[in-house]
């Protein structure tokens, strides 16, 4: 999966067509020639596209259910004008003193959106306490602001995939977030409703297989069943493949793990960083093949927040460049990813 | 009717008289034929009644009622099950012993239910394949809790998703089967209280006829003998007419008696049904709080649907009060859930690091869960007591129909036979 944000446009682009999703599921519970025929069905039907979901019955092949355009890409007419990497606004030396930086200062707390479910991106650990590569890049924004790293200092707020720009345009003072850091892609179309960092990481889309499989990439993997999450570009970049998979959608992407555990996939597409988080949590597993398709990270806040995202740019420029960045990598994906440099920031202005 | 025909008599050729008209004789045995049948139906009728109603409250109680229960304790048992397997993984790494108990205790107690539930309905082919899919599914089940917990003590999100898809499956496949069970014994159980409570239309009809055949009886011997009372029939009208009164009687006496029951029933229905959505709503209450809002809010609606169907005016005070309790508490987790303060849900939950505390959600339900136990056996004693006294009510039908019955036969034929006597 390339980015939380796709499910999003993934699932409007779903409901204009009309199509009845099915989530996370039952099915996996069906008798196996059932589950075969279901599989088998559903591929001939929907264009390769396997649902699972939270609902109890069996997905009925419908032409919503089919994921097709690439959402990662801008809208037409301006894809030509728009690099989603560059369009952030650049720090400036009075950032810190702006309005909306003050305004946070006064509250004595920075309130941030994350999510609680990726592990070694965003999660709960064992006592209870957000983690994660997404969390500690919050927490750089958090010491820069209170000169401290203290939970009195910030509040995190989980959001789902759905909320993560309502959450920055909402009203609701009990709702809203000064920003959100959720393995959140930056394209053109989000760029239109919140204000984006730098990219403070380029994901790609990669493969997450059983050890002893054999697979090396989605060459290899035609006519296979391979999870991503409803909603992603994964999942059509699965189907589209010339090789042919099977697109197997979940809603969450844990249960794409236990899909895989259970024989019912054989393979996981998503974000490399989520295909880490996987793989750490079982050890028969392993990210491999060629990357396809990247994805940069950025953090979002509220687009009347110009002064905050250009301190957050600062903070980002900072970690970037005193070896911050490395560390908090090096400590979560580092292992599983393999070396890498921080990205270099462009700026729109 | 003519009166002639005299000489006559049995054994002396066909009882018939010239132009083919019966003698007097063959008419007074016609007379008493009709006279026994019409008095010995009255008395089987209301014997027969009586004691198919007995039959009918004694299966109600004594059968129907107790597998519906057991087949509710079955599904209370699952459904709790899985609300402790989920809140246990709401606590952290590991849960407390107490819980680990808890769900423990509740697995092997919905494994005996099952076997008893199975036993009983063995006679039964479509309840017993729906108990062996539960019987195949349990397994499954337990796989997968015991997969979350493992991932969980090394703290994997991925144990939310096993959780979530054991949930599932107790949920859609396990307990929507139990939930069959017991809708049939459910109606099993109402259609042997209507048995036992309906209208006696068969006691009334037959009396009617009855009525008519013997006022023929009467207005023949009458012709026949020139007599107007013939004390023997006469005395088998009284004692039948005695057995139709104490017949009635009885059957209204033990249709209140059944109506109290099912009234009783009601209530033990009511609380049983309340306790199950209580554990439902614990469950999905912890689902929410496990799946962090990424299932849309599915989880909450479900929450609040089965928080809503428990109706609160069958319920006793304890009950709602207790019920009340939750329901504020639940409320207030999902204000702070709206906020995405999940940390702060859990606590308000399951307490903080798991501490058991009386003001938690899961404290509030385990007393809500209490009373409504309470309430439960308090009408189903109610209940068992109203049923017997409704049985005890239709307990002599089984003897004194067939003995009013051939009572007022042998007086109705003894009568008749002293006017067949003139003719011998």
């Amino acid at each position: 999966m390339q980015g939380r944000e796709r499910r999003e446009r993934g699932m409007a682009s779903e409901t204009r067509r009309g199509g009845a999703r099915r989530g996370r599921g039952s099915r996996r519970w069906a008798l196996p020639g059932t589950a075969l025929a279901t599989v088998c069905v559903l591929s001939a039907c929907s264009g390769g596209l396997v649902e699972v979901g939270a609902h109890p019955s069996v997905a009925v092949p419908q032409p919503g259910s089919v994921v097709t355009g690439s959402p990662s890409q801008a809208p037409a007419g301006s894809a030509a004008a728009c690099v989603p990497a560059a369009l952030s606004l650049r720090p400036t030396a009075g950032d810190a003193a702006s309005a909306d930086v003050t305004r946070i200062k006064e509250r004595d707390k920075l309130i941030v959106g994350v999510a609680q479910d990726q592990y070694l991106t965003g999660y709960l650990d064992s006592s209870g306490v957000e983690s994660g590569f997404d969390i500690d890049i919050a927490r750089q924004v958090e010491q820069a602001i209170f000169g401290t790293q203290d939970a009195a200092h910030i509040q995190f707020k989980a959001v789902t995939n759905a909320q993560r720009i309502s959450a920055l345009q909402t009203a609701d003072p009990n709702q809203a977030v000064d920003m959100v850091v959720d393995t959140f892609t930056i394209t053109c179309d989000r760029a239109n409703q919140v204000l984006f960092s730098s990219v403070y990481y380029n994901a790609r889309q990669r493969l997450l297989v059983l050890k002893n499989s054999g697979y090396k990439s989605l060459d290899d993997l035609g006519g296979k069943n391979v999870c991503a999450q409803y909603g992603s570009t994964s999942l059509e970049r699965i189907r589209d493949h010339p090789s042919h998979p099977i697109a197997y959608g979940v809603t969450n992407l844990t249960d794409c793990l236990v899909a895989l555990q259970q024989g019912q996939v054989d393979a996981i597409s998503t974000d490399d960083t989520i295909l880490a988080g996987l793989a750490r949590q079982d050890p028969n597993t392993a990210v491999v093949g060629p990357a396809f398709g990247a994805e940069p990270y950025g953090i979002a806040v509220s687009r009347d927040s110009p002064g905050l995202i250009r301190f957050v740019n600062g903070v980002l420029e900072q970690i970037r460049g005193d070896g911050t960045w490395q560390k908090i990598y090096d400590n979560w994906l580092g292992p599983l990813l393999g070396a890498q440099q921080p990205p270099p920031a462009q700026y729109a202005h | 009717m003519s009166a002639g025909g005299h000489g006559s008599g049995p054994g002396s050729g066909p009882p018939v008289a010239r132009g083919g008209r019966l003698t007097t004789p063959a008419r007074l045995w016609a007379v008493l034929f009709t006279a026994v049948v019409a008095l010995v139906a009255v008395g089987a009728t209301c014997g027969a009644t009586l004691a198919a109603r007995q039959d009918s409250e004694t299966r109600s109680a004594a059968t129907a009622q107790r597998l519906l229960v057991n087949v509710d304790e079955l599904y209370h048992a699952l459904a709790d099950a899985d609300a402790t397997a989920a809140t246990a993984l709401l606590v952290g790494p590991v849960p407390p012993a107490p819980m680990q108990q808890e769900y423990l205790s509740d697995i092997t107690q919905a494994e005996d239910a099952l076997a008893s539930a199975s036993r009983d309905l063995a006679g039964d082919p479509t309840a017993s394949a729906r108990l062996s899919e539960v019987a195949r599914r349990m397994p499954l089940y337990t796989a997968e809790i015991a997969t979350a917990q493992a991932d969980n003590r090394l703290g994997f999100p991925v144990a939310g998703a096993y959780l979530r898809e054991a949930s599932k499956l107790m949920h859609d496949q396990i307990l929507t089967r139990v939930k069959d069970v017991a809708d049939q014994e459910t109606a099993a159980h109402a259609h042997a209280q209507a048995n036992a409570s309906g209208f006696p239309v068969w006691i009334l009809v037959v009396a009617l006829l009855a009525v008519l055949a013997l006022a023929a009886v009467a207005r023949e011997l009458s012709r026949s003998t020139r007599r107007r009372v013939n004390p023997g029939v006469a005395l088998g009208v009284l004692v039948a007419l005695g057995v139709v009164v104490w017949s009635l009687v009885a059957v209204s006496s033990a249709t209140a008696g059944v109506h109290r029951a099912q009234a009783d029933f009601d209530r033990v229905e009511a609380m049983l049904q309340g306790r199950d959505d209580l554990a439902l709503a614990d469950s999905y209450q912890s689902l929410t709080l496990v799946d962090r809002g990424e299932d849309g809010g599915a989880d909450f609606k479900a929450e609040q649907a089965a928080l809503g169907r428990i109706d609160l005016l069958k319920l006793d005070n304890a009950s709602g009060l207790a019920l009340a309790k939750v329901s504020t508490g639940m409320n207030q987790v999902s204000l702070t859930v709206q906020d995405g303060d999940y940390s702060k849900a859990v606590d308000m939950v399951v307490g903080h690091g798991g501490k058991a505390a009386p003001d938690t959600v899961s404290a509030t339900s385990a007393a809500c869960d209490a009373a409504l136990a309470a309430a439960y056996k308090a009408d189903q004693a109610a209940y068992t007591a109203d049923a017997g006294a409704a049985g005890s009510a239709l307990g002599g039908g089984l003897w004194i129909g067939p003995a009013g019955a051939l009572l007022a036969a042998l007086a109705a034929a003894y009568g008749i036979n002293r006017r067949l006597a003139e003719y011998r």
